[in-house]
C-alpha cells in the first residue's frame, strides 16, 4: 500500500510538470494580455503600453516568463495579481474560504438526499415514489444553474423576503459568535439550495443504478433466501457494495470544493473565488489564474491518488499493483 | 415477483438458433411504457425543430416595431426584444441545441469508453499514461481552453457558421475523464471475476474479451452517462451562451433564449420568452432519461423478458 | 393501475403551475396610494437635490429595512477591486470609492467646466508655459496633518516614476524635465517646483487647453505613503493600498473583500463634516440592483441599472424612489478599418450610415432611453455643435443605394453589389458579451442585405479584438462596434489625429489634424468652442466612424437620502459631504 502510495506520487510529478506548461501556455497563446485592458483608456498611448508591458516582464519570449514563473511557483511564490495588485496567495486567501463554505454544505445535502432519494427508488423500482422522485429530480436537473439561481432569488427574496437578496453577510453589521454564523447561514441557503437541486439529479441516478445492479446478482437473492430481514439485506450487503464506484465520484468532488461555483456566485453575489477567476480570464491576470489553476491541480491529483487508495480498500477483489 | 424458473417460458418464445442480447434488450425495451413516452417526446422534439421552421409564415429577422408583443393569434409565443417571432426561434434553437448535445455526447464517449477500457483492461504503462493524462485535462480549466480555441478558429478564418461545431468539439473532449474513469474502474473490477477467467481459459483474443463479453457489462454505466452526457452538453451551451462564449447570436440556441431573459424584468413581465426555451430543455431531458433509463433496464439479462 | 398514470401528470402540472404563479406575481403590489396623514410633516433637508431628478412620491413605501439606519447610507456598486489609491486604482469602481477619502486638484463642475478643488486658484501664465496653482489654506487630511504643496509635487513624483504602473499618464503634459528624470538623468523634475507650503508652479513645455485636465491629478499625503520613498521604489505607497488615508469627506475603515467598503465621516473636511455619520459601499450585481433597492438593502445604485425604459418603470412602480436620467459621459460608434480600399471613398461610409437603421437598434437596446449620435460628443458638452448644423443622417435606404451607386458599386445578379469584379462583403468584428451588438447584428445584416452588402459578423472575446485592431494593417476585417469615454476635457487627439496613438484604423484627415492641434492649443474658452464646432462638423461630414448613440446613466436612490446635486460631468461622489438621511 506504501509503495502503491509513493510510486503515485511519484508519477504525479510529471503530471505537475506537464499540466503546469500546458496550463501556461494556454494562458499565455490566449490573445490580449492585462494591458491590452487599457485600450478602453483614450489616454493610453502605445508607448506607455509598452512601458507597462516590460514593467510587468510581458515583453519576455515565451520558455523564459515559463521558467520563471514555475522556478517561483517551487519556491512557494505565486507572484502579484495584477488586478488586485497584492501576493495571489493573499488574493486567494481572500475569497477561497467562502467557496469552501458553500461547497462544503453543497456537497453535504447533495449526497445525503441523493442517497436517500437513489436508494430508495431503487428498491421499490416502478413505485409511485420512484416515479415522483424521478420526475421531480428531472425538472430541477435539466435546469442551467443561472435560470435556477435567479428564479429562486426572485421567488424566495424578492417576492416572498424569505431570504436575502444575494450576498454573504447583512451590510453594515457586526456581528460575532452565533449571530454571525445565522447570518451567514441564511444567506446560504438559496446558493446552496440552487446548486444541491440541480446536481442531485444525477448523483441520485448513480445511486440508484448501482443499487438496482446489485440488488440483482444472486448472492443478494441467496440474502434473502436465506430469510434475512429485508433491512439487513440492503443495508449490510446490497449498499456497501453499490457504494464503490462512488467512492470514486466521491474523492473526484473533494477539489471541486475548493474551485467555486463561477455563475451561482455571480448570481448570488457571494465572495467565492469562481467569481474572482472568471473576472481574471477576461482581463488576463495571468498570475492570479495560474496560481489558482496549479492549486486545483494539485488538489485534484491529490484527490486521485485519494480515490484508488480507498478504492483498493473497499473492495477486496482490486489488486492494487 | 420473480419466477424461480424462467427457463421453460424462454424456450417456447425463442426463435431457433438462441436469441442474442440484443434482440432480448429490445423486446424489454418496447415493453417500458416510460421508453415509449421518451421516444415519442424525443421524435416530437427533432420534428419540432428540424420540419418546423418550413411550416411557420414568419423569418428570423428583426423588425424593432413589433419588440415583446405577448402571445397572439398572429405570433402564437409573442415576439422577443427585437420583435422576432419567439416560436420560430425556439424551433430553430431546437436544432443547435439538440445538435450540439448529441455530437458532443458520442464524441466523448467515444473517446472516454475506448481509453477507459484500455487502461482498465491492459493496466501497466498504458494506464499510467492515460490516466496521467486524463488528470491533466481534468484539472484544466475549460474556459480558457474555449477562448483560446476560439483567436485560433478565428485565425484560421473558419467562418461563424461553423463555431456551433468548435463548440460540440472542444465540449466532448473537456468531457470524456468522467466517463473513462468509471469505465476503468468497472473494468477494474470485472476483471477479476469468473466469467472472465473462463473467456481467458478459452483463449479468446484480447478484443473479443473487451467488445463482447467486458462491455455489455460496462454497458449501463456507460448509458446512464451517455444520457446524462447529452443533458449535461445541452446546460454546458447554455452556461456558455450566459457567459458569452456560446453560439453566438443571430443564431438562436434554447441555452441563448434562456439566458436573454435571464433578469428579474424578464422573469415577471414577459413569462413568453423564457418559459418556452425552459421547457423545451426540460421535456428533451426528460425524455433522454426516460429512454436512457429504459435502455439501462433492457440489457440487464436479469429482467424478464 | 389508474393512480400510477395520472400522479405524474398532477406532479408535473403543479410544477408548471407554480413556475407560471411565480411569472405573474408582480414585483411589487400596487395599492393606491394613500395620502400622507396629516399629522405627518414631511421632513425637509438644508441642501436639496438638483433638478434632474424625478422625485418619488410615497414615503409610506420606504422600506423599514432602510428607516432603521438612521445614520448609515449605503450605495450599490459593483464590486470594487481594492486597490484604494488614487494614483492606482484599476476599475472605475474603486475610482468612486476613491472620490469619497480623497480630493483632487480641481473638480468637474455640474456643467463640465473645471472649478477649485483643492487648488483655490490657478494662474495660466502663456508667455512662460507655466501654471501655478494655489492651495486652499486649512484643508487637513483625516489624520489632522495639513495638507500643502509638498504633498502635491510627492504625489506628481509617484506618477512620474519609472516603475509606476497605474492608469494616468503623466507624460502627456509635457512637463520640462520629466523625461530626463525617469531616465536617470537627472534626480529632480526640473520643471516642478515648490514656491511655498501652498504654491506650487509647473513648467511646461507648451501651455495647451488640455493642460489643466492633464495636471488635476488627486493629492494623496506625503508623510503618510512617502516613508520609504526614492526614484524605482514605490513599495511603500503599494503596501498601503488598502489602507488609504486622504483629504476627503470620509476616512476608510475596513474593507471585506467582494462585499463592502466601510467609511466613517472625517470630521476635519474642509468643505465641513459630513451630515451622514456612516457610508458604505456594498457590492451589488446587475442581477439584483433594483432588487436591493426594493428591499431596503441599498440606498443608491448607479452604474449597476441599465438605462432602458424597462428599469424605470420598475423604479417608478416602486414608489420610493428618485431617478434621475444623466446622459453618459462616452458614445457608442461602429469604426471603418481605413486600410481597407473601399472605405477611403466618403461615400461608402456615408451609404453605410443612411442605410443602417440606428434608431431601431439603439431602441431594442435602451428602448427609448438613448439617443443616436451623429458626433463623437456627448450632447451635454459645451462643446457640443448646434444640432441644426449637423447631419442627422435619418435612415434612409435609397439614398444609400444612390450613393454607393455613385461611388462605383454596381448591383450584381445574386442581388449583392460589386465593384470591379469584387463583392462588397463587411467582415465585423463582434464583441460578445454586449447587449448593443445582440441588437446591432441582426438588424445589419437585413438593413446591409437591402443594400446588396453581405454582412458577416465575427463574434469574439473583447481581448481578442483589441489584438485585431491592433493589426488593422493586416486588414483581417472592416468593421467593428466598440465606445468610448469621455471627460470634461474634449481633446479627441489621440482618436483623430492621424498620428493619434489610439487611432489604429489608419483615419487620416489634413482638415481634422490642423483643427484639433489648435483647439487643443487655443486658451480662450470661446475661441475653443468655436474650432470643436468646426471640427465636429467636418466629422460629421467624412464619418471616421458610424456614430452610434449616447445612452444614459441611471442614478436611483432611496427618497430618504437628499443633497444629490449631479451631473454628467459631476457625480454623486461630490455630494456626498452634503447629504442627509430624512427620519421618515
Amino acid at each position: 500500500m506504501t509503495q502503491f502510495i509513493i510510486r503515485r506520487l511519484l508519477q504525479s510529478i510529471p503530471t505537475l510538470i506537464g499540466a503546469s506548461i500546458i496550463i501556461f501556455l494556454i494562458f499565455a497563446l490566449a490573445p490580449g494580455d492585462y494591458v491590452t485592458r487599457q485600450f478602453e483608456n483614450p489616454k493610453m498611448t502605445p508607448e506607455r503600453m509598452e512601458q507597462l508591458r516590460a514593467l510587468y516582464g510581458l515583453d519576455k519570449p515565451l520558455p523564459e516568463r515559463y521558467l520563471r514563473w514555475a522556478g517561483n511557483m517551487l519556491r512557494g511564490e505565486m507572484g502579484d495579481s495584477l488586478m488586485f495588485k497584492k501576493p495571489v496567495i493573499s488574493v486567494i486567501n481572500d475569497f477561497i474560504w467562502n467557496s469552501f463554505l458553500l461547497g462544503v454544505a453543497i456537497m453535504f445535502f447533495e449526497w445525503l438526499i441523493a442517497s436517500i432519494i437513489g436508494i430508495y427508488s431503487a428498491v421499490r423500482q416502478y413505485s409511485v415514489f420512484d416515479t415522483i422522485a424521478t420526475l421531480i429530480i428531472f425538472m430541477l436537473y435539466s435546469l442551467p444553474s443561472f435560470f435556477l439561481g435567479l428564479l429562486l432569488l426572485k421567488i424566495f427574496a424578492v417576492d416572498l423576503r424569505w431570504f436575502p437578496v444575494g450576498g454573504m453577510i447583512t451590510t453594515a453589521s457586526n456581528y460575532t459568535g452565533w449571530a454571525h454564523i445565522t447570518d451567514v447561514a441564511k444567506h446560504m441557503v438559496l446558493p446552496v439550495a440552487t446548486l444541491t437541486l440541480i446536481s442531485v439529479g444525477g448523483l441520485s441516478r448513480y445511486f440508484r443504478a448501482n443499487m438496482l445492479e446489485v440488488i440483482k446478482q444472486d448472492y443478494i437473492r441467496t440474502a434473502r433466501a436465506k430469510g434475512l430481514k429485508e433491512r439487513t439485506v440492503i443495508f449490510k450487503h446490497a449498499l456497501r457494495n453499490a457504494l464503490l464506484p462512488l467512492i470514486t465520484l466521491f474523492t473526484l468532488e473533494i477539489p471541486s470544493l475548493f474551485a467555486g461555483a463561477m455563475i451561482t456566485e455571480r448570481i448570488y453575489n457571494w465572495p467565492g473565488i469562481g467569481k474572482v477567476v472568471l473576472q481574471a480570464i477576461y482581463v488576463r491576470d495571468y498570475p492570479l489564474f495560474l496560481g489558482y489553476t496549479m492549486l486545483i491541480t494539485v488538489l485534484t491529483i491529490l484527490a486521485n491518488i485519494l480515490a484508488d487508495v480507498l478504492y483498493g480498500i473497499a473492495d477486496p477483489r482490486v489488486r492494487l499493483k | 415477483m420473480e419466477r424461480l424458473t424462467p427457463t421453460l417460458d424462454y424456450r417456447k418464445n425463442r426463435k431457433k438458433g438462441g436469441t442474442s442480447l440484443w434482440q432480448d434488450a429490445f423486446r424489454r425495451f418496447i415493453k417500458n411504457k416510460y421508453a415509449i413516452l421518451g421516444l415519442v417526446i424525443l421524435t416530437f422534439m427533432f420534428l419540432f425543430a428540424f420540419v418546423g421552421p418550413y411550416f411557420s409564415p414568419h423569418q428570423d429577422v428583426p423588425d424593432v416595431t413589433k419588440a415583446n408583443q405577448p402571445p397572439s393569434n398572429e405570433h402564437w409565443l409573442g415576439t422577443d426584444n427585437l420583435g422576432r417571432d419567439v416560436l420560430l426561434r425556439l424551433m430553430l434553437a431546437g436544432r443547435i441545441s439538440l445538435t450540439i448535445g448529441i455530437v458532443a455526447t458520442l464524441i466523448l464517449l467515444l473517446i472516454g469508453v475506448t481509453l477507459g477500457s484500455i487502461a482498465g483492461y491492459y493496466g501497466g504503462w498504458l494506464d499510467v499514461i492515460i490516466m496521467r493524462i486524463a488528470d491533466i485535462i481534468y484539472a484544466m480549466p475549460g474556459l480558457p481552453i474555449l477562448i483560446v480555441m476560439g483567436a485560433i478558429m478565428s485565425d484560421l478564418k473558419i467562418p461563424p457558421a461553423h463555431r456551433i461545431y468548435y463548440v460540440m468539439f472542444i465540449l466532448g473532449i473537456i468531457s470524456w475523464v468522467g466517463v473513462a474513469r468509471l469505465v476503468r474502474s468497472q473494468i477494474l473490477s470485472l476483471k477479476e471475476q469468473e466469467f472472465m477467467l473462463a473467456t481467458e481459459v478459452l483463449g479468446l483474443r484480447d478484443s473479443k474479451k473487451i467488445i463482447k463479453h467486458l462491455f455489455p457489462n460496462v454497458l449501463p454505466t456507460v448509458i446512464v452517462a451517455g444520457t446524462l452526457g447529452v443533458a449535461s452538453s445541452i446546460i454546458s451551451e447554455s452556461a456558455l451562451s450566459f457567459l458569452g462564449l456560446g453560439v453566438v447570436p443571430p443564431t438562436p440556441s434554447w441555452g441563448y433564449m434562456l439566458s436573454a431573459a435571464n433578469n428579474m424584468i424578464d422573469f415577471a413581465k414577459r413569462p413568453w420568452l423564457w418559459i418556452p426555451p425552459g421547457v423545451a430543455i426540460m421535456l428533451t431531458v426528460l425524455a433522454i432519461n426516460f429512454v436512457g433509463d429504459a435502455l439501462r433496464d433492457a440489457f440487464d439479462p436479469r429482467q424478464k423478458i | 393501475m389508474l393512480r400510477k398514470k395520472w400522479l405524474p401528470l398532477l406532479v408535473v402540472l403543479v410544477f408548471a403551475l407554480s413556475v407560471v404563479l411565480s411569472a405573474c406575481s408582480k414585483p411589487q403590489e400596487t395599492q393606491p396610494s394613500e395620502q400622507p396623514k396629516q399629522e405627518q410633516t414631511t421632513p425637509t433637508a438644508s441642501v436639496q437635490d438638483s433638478d434632474n431628478w424625478t422625485k418619488a412620491k410615497d414615503p409610506s413605501k420606504i422600506p423599514e429595512a432602510s428607516k432603521s439606519r438612521t445614520d448609515t447610507l449605503i450605495i450599490g456598486l459593483h464590486e470594487p477591486a481594492g486597490t484604494f489609491n488614487p494614483l492606482f486604482y484599476e476599475t472605475s469602481y474603486d475610482a468612486y470609492v476613491l472620490s469619497a477619502i480623497f480630493d483632487s486638484l480641481i473638480e468637474a463642475g455640474l456643467d463640465g467646466t473645471y472649478i477649485p478643488g483643492l487648488a483655490e486658484k490657478w494662474d495660466l501664465d502663456k508667455n512662460n508655459n507655466t501654471v501655478t496653482f494655489h492651495l486652499r489654506k486649512g484643508v487637513q487630511f483625516s489624520d489632522g496633518t495639513p495638507l500643502t504643496a509638498h504633498d502635491v509635487e510627492f504625489s506628481y513624483y509617484v506618477l512620474a516614476d519609472p516603475t509606476y504602473d497605474g492608469p494616468i499618464d503623466i507624460t502627456t503634459a509635457g512637463i520640462v524635465g520629466l523625461k530626463e528624470y525617469q531616465e536617470g538623468k537627472a534626480d529632480k523634475i526640473e520643471g516642478i517646483k515648490v514656491l511655498d507650503d501652498y504654491t506650487i508652479q509647473i513648467q511646461l513645455e507648451k501651455l495647451m487647453g488640455t493642460t489643466l485636465s492633464d495636471l488635476g491629478i488627486p493629492v494623496i499625503p506625503k508623510h503618510y505613503y512617502g516613508k520609504d520613498f526614492s526614484r524605482g521604489n514605490l513599495d511603500g505607497v503599494k503596501a498601503l493600498m488598502q489602507k488609504p488615508l486622504g483629504s476627503g469627506p470620509y476616512v476608510f475603515d475596513k474593507f471585506v473583500p467582494g462585499q463592502e467598503v466601510r467609511l466613517v465621516a472625517n470630521e476635519n473636511y474642509w468643505k465641513g463634516a459630513p451630515k451622514i455619520k456612516n457610508l458604505i459601499f456594498k457590492t451589488t450585481t446587475e442581477e439584483t440592483a433594483v432588487q436591493m433597492l426594493q428591499a431596503g438593502e441599498t440606498d443608491y445604485e448607479t452604474s449597476n441599472i441599465t438605462a432602458k425604459k424597462d428599469n424605470v418603470e420598475l423604479l417608478e412602480s416602486l414608489g420610493f424612489v428618485d431617478y434621475a436620467l444623466l446622459p453618459t459621459n462616452g458614445y457608442g460608434y461602429i469604426a471603418f478599418n481605413f486600410y481597407q480600399p473601399k472605405f477611403q471613398d466618403v461615400r461608402v461610409r456615408q451609404a453605410l450610415t443612411y442605410g443602417l437603421n440606428r434608431k431601431a437598434i439603439v431602441d431594442a437596446v435602451y428602448q427609448g432611453l438613448a439617443e443616436v449620435r451623429n458626433v463623437p460628443q456627448s450632447k451635454v458638452s459645451w462643446a457640443y455643435p448646434p444640432e441644426d448644423e449637423i447631419n442627422p443622417y435619418n435612415y434612409d435606404p435609397e439614398k444609400a443605394k444612390q450613393l454607393l451607386e455613385e461611388a462605383g458599386w454596381k448591383l450584381g445578379p445574386d442581388g449583392y453589389r460589386y465593384k470591379n469584379g469584387e463583392k462588397f462583403t463587411i467582415h465585423f468584428l463582434q464583441s460578445t458579451p454586449n447587449p448593443v451588438n445582440d441588437a446591432l447584428v441582426p438588424i445589419a445584416v437585413e438593413n446591409y442585405k437591402q443594400l446588396g452588402i453581405e454582412f458577416i459578423a465575427e463574434p469574439m472575446e473583447f481581448n481578442l479584438i483589441v489584438d485585431k485592431i491592433k493589426k488593422a494593417k493586416e486588414k483581417t476585417f472592416d468593421m467593428y462596434f466598440m465606445a468610448w469615454g469621455l471627460t470634461p476635457e474634449p481633446d479627441p487627439y489621440n482618436i483623430f489625429h492621424s498620428k493619434g496613438s489610439q487611432n489604429r484604423n489608419g483615419y487620416s484627415n489634413p482638415k481634422v489634424d490642423e483643427l484639433i492641434v489648435k483647439a487643443r492649443e487655443e486658451l480662450d474658452m470661446n475661441k475653443r468652442k468655436e474650432l470643436y464646432h468646426e471640427l465636429y462638423k467636418v466629422l460629421n461630414e467624412d464619418l471616421p466612424y458610424i456614430f452610434m448613440y449616447q445612452r444614459n446613466d441611471l442614478n436611483a436612490k432611496n427618497m430618504r437620502v437628499v443633497g444629490f446635486q449631479i451631473s454628467s460631468f459631476r457625480d454623486f461622489t461630490y455630494s456626498l459631504y452634503q447629504a442627509e438621511l430624512l427620519q421618515y
